[in-house]
């Protein structure tokens, strides 16, 4: 029998009858299983996307050269013009962190302060992602300081008060054997601010630590040992494959500005930077998806089940078959082209279910949010103790909108293998059927 | 019909029929549920267990059950103003510690300058509260806070390039009328380096004591002091809150309960734990739509036999039980199997973690060699530096266990019930009219 | 009449179908006493089963009145059905209507169990009613290994196990060869003495119908005398 006639076969008696020849429950299970693994891939790329969209913009750049403290201003300026013409570059910024403590008139915190270029406030990345809440974004006088919000919350302070930062000083020569015992070299530094700005990264665990001051005031504070200065370099498309030859360009012009300090281990793409945070976020998604795969590999067992039931209610048509001078391997095929349109039919229909609920995951959430805090307000109410507005998603652990990132490439490779398991778990009911004789039928009734 | 006639008649269909297809289908089924069950098992344990051992922590060492923030007028004088006796003498109260937390900047011989999370103990703190002492990896023969010391974290020592003995400056800033604001310096001994297993805390805490004469006292001049109260029960939490709040001055501020304080945190805990167990109960949906087919099948074939049975007596609502009973066994068998099998392997979850990773780590590999992932070198499945434990703790509660199996016995008694809306249309009349 | 066991008057059954009404029994009226047997002769369709039926529990009916031994069937409701049936109807029909699931033994003492007999009681009765009919030896085997004669003798003993007052059966020995139908006959009305059962037989057969105390041929409707 050809391929064609056995699947015609197969899809006939599947289809042609008034129910979906007991199948439906089958298709329906592959279905539903699809369901939760589409949303856990579309939702938590969407979110790795999210979150690693913002580190890059507001922190860590798309490319990061690393350079020395005792890099006076005016010979950073040269450099980071001289990277901006580097082909490829489309932005490059001078920051230079490190971190202090900062004090307000109620509370202290720790906080990692961030003297950046002023162009670095109008970069197409960081307007996007930087969300302005009060006052100015950009830090102009050289007491003006910007926090991010929940810097400010936890101070208790708001555009206008004054802050007072704590930070080493450098009072003697750095001697060639390092820090002395007695930290003779180093005295604390008090300074000055004033609130001009709130900002937000919209992801806490981001830019809780966040303050940026003017690179005036940058100079004078940040100049020890764990202080950090760097380029900070944006590319057209950071996800582009050019990004290495970028890195290998921006480098070569390195070489030639700074020959006496520069070596090519400190130039660093994003995933490099953040390296553990990725890696992390890799092995979340990895360990969500297989445990959503459980679901479909019960659902391709009971597909199994169903077309094994189907065989033998149909084992009359099957002797009929073989009437017909049907082979062993015909019947096979169209068993396993019945397990392959039950497989691919479950499938469209759970990507689709799936695609659709992640298109409308926030909107869901938002009704999801607004049922639970009923109960929640209920019970509260019953048990007499003060209730919260419950977030599911609360801003404070995850982004407060979930940007929706759809790979087909790897919704692809999920259809394909729930289909290639249908298959394959169809192998034993057509094994089972093409072990049916004819006489044994005859015998039986 | 009686009950002892209907499990009769419920086991005779259901399992031991006379063709095996139905013994086959049923345990599929169940087979079905256990793998439900003992992945929800495993997944809510896990998470409990990461959950709750932070949980502990931050309880233990940051939060305490309740906190209460003094007024400011406290700073400088003395704490024994209110009684802390009362307090501690309120039923249900284990341990009451006033103290005083600010931030500093800490430097060390690596010459690194690293922010620091500053509290200063009272003396014998230790004994007033041993469970943070033991939250904190330290011995109980330490002593919290160790005066003229510094007790530091492992991280933060090792990030100094300090470690017992060595001295550390700390950097901070004096607030008063007379003098202003002045910046102040401190050099201070390494007294005992804690471990909590928490970076949080291991990386940025360091306690002193509250009172060592003079030289750390300006560090917290402009600090109110914080009652750390703990429970005997964290639960009774909002009952004990309001006790207290009696027993101090008007000005103090709120007591404040450990999960009002903590509110967004655990919020989201929970959120992850119900979605997760939302996602993973849709195996329960799947199979008992299954059931649901496999049942109506069943009954559609049967049909003759339940009008018989109807004629000799039995109720639709008999012949509805029948099968009901049928759904419910295959969820109780599934969940049974799948409570026992996720619970041995839960106890086992790191010997089988180094098992996946071992499998993921081959497959990553052969898929790189045929250029279909890049190869991602070590692949260890719990990175140790982001997460920061070397076993994963497994913590899942009774109520929980009851209600996973809860979960998976409805879906297939539920599944049965809609089925056997059929056994209705079985007609003794009919039946036997069309014979 | 007070020693009536099975009292029909002015019974009135109609089918609906999409075209038309059928109007199947037009007022049967019927008096039996109690171990008596009595035989419905009357074409195919003609109405017996449905009579049958009805005296049975299983079938409702549009007007008269039925009583069977203490129970009005027309004041019953459709909850209060199933009880009578179990108490006090026995049917064997022309397919043997036996549980394929489950043995011989076990199909006649289902519907006494069921009806709250222990199942030691109910085991006994069956064993012993088993053998009252014959089928001693073959009680543990499942109805597709039984021979059609075998069914049928296994279906009279379930009939019986819960002591009904009234016997009904429909064409009990249409799928029978003539041996096992003679034997079947004999069985059947034997039963009023074994048991002091009535027994109402629907038939088309009219050397069945003979041997009954009292004879009916159902026409247009209605019950005749024979």
């Amino acid at each position: 029998m050809t391929f064609g006639a056995s699947f015609f076969i197969a899809a006939r008696s599947l289809l042609g009858r008034k129910r979906t020849g007991g199948m439906a429950g089958a298709i329906l299970g592959i279905g539903i299983s699809l369901v939760p693994i589409v949303l856990v891939l579309i939702v938590s790329d969407g979110m790795i996307e999210g979150i690693t969209r913002r580190y890059m913009e507001t922190k860590t750049y798309h490319l990061q050269v690393a350079a020395p403290d005792s890099m006076a201003g005016s010979d950073a300026e040269k450099g980071r013009v001289a990277l901006s013409a580097v082909p490829g570059v489309q932005a490059a910024y001078i920051e230079k962190n490190g971190s202090g403590v900062v004090v307000s008139a109620e509370a202290s915190n720790a906080v990692m302060l961030r003297s950046v270029s002023p162009e670095f406030f109008v970069d197409p990345g960081v307007s996007q992602y930087l969300r302005l809440i009060e006052g100015k974004a950009r830090p102009e006088g050289k007491r003006d300081i910007v926090l991010g919000s929940s810097l400010a919350s936890v101070l208790h302070v708001k555009l206008g008060d004054s802050l007072t930062v704590i930070t080493p000083n450098q009072q003697n020569e750095f001697t060639a054997g390092g820090i002395g015992a007695d930290f003779s070299g180093y005295a604390p530094r008090l300074s000055f601010f004033k609130v001009t700005g709130i900002v937000s990264a919209g992801y806490r665990d981001l830019d809780a630590l966040w303050a940026f001051i003017s690179p005036e005031a940058g100079e004078r504070l940040l100049n020890y040992p764990s202080s950090y200065s760097f380029f900070g370099i944006k590319v057209a498309d950071p996800y582009s494959n050019s990004l290495g030859s970028i890195k290998e360009s921006v480098s070569g012009a390195m070489e030639s500005l700074y020959p006496d300090w520069f070596d090519p281990y400190l130039t660093r793409t994003w995933p490099e930077v953040e390296r553990s945070l990725y890696r992390s976020f890799g092995t979340t998604k990895s360990m969500l998806l297989f445990i959503m795969g459980i679901a479909l590999v019960v659902a391709a067992v009971n597909l199994g089940s169903s077309l094994s039931t189907f065989v033998v209610e149909h084992s009359m048509d099957i002797a009929v078959l073989r009437g017909m001078g049907a082979t062993d391997s015909a019947i096979r095929q169209i068993f396993v082209g019945a397990g392959f349109i039950t497989g691919g039919l479950g499938t469209i229909l759970g990507i689709l279910a799936g695609l659709i609920l992640s298109l409308n995951v926030n909107f869901l959430i938002s009704g999801i949010e607004w049922i639970a805090n009923i109960f929640d307000s209920g019970l509260a109410y019953i048990k007499g103790q003060p209730s919260v507005a419950l977030k599911l998603l609360d801003p404070e652990y995850y982004l407060e909108k979930i940007p929706i990132s759809i790979d087909f490439a790897q919704i692809a490779l999920i259809a394909a293998l729930s289909i290639a398991l249908s298959a394959v778990v169809s192998l034993i009911p057509a094994r089972k059927a093409s072990r049916i004789s004819v006489q044994e039928l005859i015998r039986k009734s | 019909m009686t009950k002892q006639s209907l499990l009769f008649a419920a086991y005779r269909w259901g399992f031991s029929g006379r063709r095996r297809m139905s013994l086959s289908r049923a345990l599929l089924a169940a087979a079905g549920i256990a793998a439900g069950v003992t992945a929800l098992i495993i997944v809510l344990g896990v998470m409990g267990g990461l959950q709750q051992g932070y949980i502990d922590s931050i309880l233990e060492i940051s939060s305490f059950h309740l906190r209460v923030e003094m007024p400011k007028e406290y700073a400088s004088g003395s704490l024994d103003a209110f009684s802390l006796a009362a307090i501690r003498a309120v039923p249900g109260v284990s341990s009451v510690v006033a103290f005083k937390e600010t931030h500093v900047l800490a430097l060390g011989p690596s010459g690194q300058a690293l922010t620091l999370n500053l509290r200063a103990f009272p003396r014998g703190a230790e004994r007033d509260d041993p469970s943070l002492v033991r939250s904190l990896g330290l011995s109980l023969s330490e002593k919290l806070p160790r005066e003229g010391f510094i007790v530091l974290g492992k991280e933060a020592a090792a990030y100094l390039g300090a470690d017992k003995g060595t001295p550390i400056e700390l950097f901070g800033m004096s607030q008063s009328a007379e003098e202003g604001v002045l910046p102040i310096k401190k050099s201070i001994p390494i007294g005992s380096v804690f471990s909590s297993g928490y970076y949080e805390f291991d990386a940025a805490m360091g306690f002193v004591s509250l009172e060592a004469s003079g030289d750390l006292a300006p560090f917290f001049s402009t600090v109110s002091p914080v009652l750390g109260i703990k429970l005997d029960n964290r639960y009774s939490d909002y009952r004990i809150a309001g006790a207290i709040q009696s027993l101090l001055p008007e000005e103090a501020g709120k007591v404040t309960s450990w999960r009002d304080y903590n509110r967004s945190f655990f919020g989201a805990l929970r959120t992850e734990k119900s979605m997760m167990m939302l996602l993973i109960s849709l195996i329960f949906v799947v199979v008992g739509i299954n059931i649901f087919h496999a049942m109506r099948r069943v009954i559609a074939a049967k049909m003759s036999d339940i009008a018989v049975l109807k004629a000799c007596g039995a109720t639709d609502g008999d012949i509805r039980g029948i099968f009901i009973v049928n759904g419910l066994s295959i969820g109780l068998m599934g969940a049974v199997a799948g409570i026992a099998l996720g619970l041995l392997l839960s106890s086992n979850i790191n010997r089988i973690l180094e098992l996946a990773a071992g499998v993921m780590r081959f497959i990553a590999s052969s898929l790189g060699s045929l250029g279909l992932a890049s190869s991602g070198g070590d692949f260890k499945l719990f990175s140790p530096s982001y997460y920061y434990i070397d076993a994963i703790p497994v913590s899942i509660s009774a109520a929980e266990i009851i209600f996973i199996a809860l979960t998976a016995i409805a879906s297939t008694g539920l599944a049965a019930l809609v089925a056997a809306r059929k056994v209705s249309e079985a007609k003794p009349s009919e039946v036997f009219r069309n014979e | 009449m007070s020693d009536s066991i099975i009292s029909c008057r002015n019974l009135i059954k109609n089918f609906e179908s999409q075209a038309e009404i059928l109007h199947v029994l037009r007022g049967v009226d019927l008096e039996l006493t109690p171990g008596s047997s009595c035989s419905i002769m009357g074409s195919s369709g003609s109405g017996k089963s449905t009579l049958l039926s009805i005296i049975g529990g299983l079938e409702g009916f549009d007007s008269g009145e039925v009583t069977v031994g203490s129970y009005a069937l027309h004041s019953l409701s459709e909850k209060e059905l199933p009880k009578y049936r179990s108490c006090l109807v026995g049917f064997v029909f022309q397919f043997h209507y036996l549980l394929k699931d489950f043995s011989a033994l076990e199909n006649v003492a289902l519907p006494a169990y069921m009806n709250g007999v222990p199942r030691k009681e109910a085991w006994a009765r069956a064993e012993s009613l088993l053998e009252k009919v014959g089928m001693a030896e073959r009680k543990d085997h499942f109805p597709t290994e039984l021979s059609g004669g075998e069914r049928q003798r296994t279906a009279i003993a379930r009939a019986l196990v819960n002591a009904p007052s009234v016997i009904l059966a429909d064409e009990p020995t249409g799928n029978l060869d003539a041996d096992n139908a003679q034997a079947i006959q004999e069985l059947m009305f034997g039963l009023p003495a074994i048991s002091g059962a009535t027994v109402i037989l629907a038939t088309h057969d009219p050397r069945l119908a003979e041997a009954a105390d009292k004879r009916f041929f159902l026409s247009e409707g209605r019950l005749q005398p024979l």
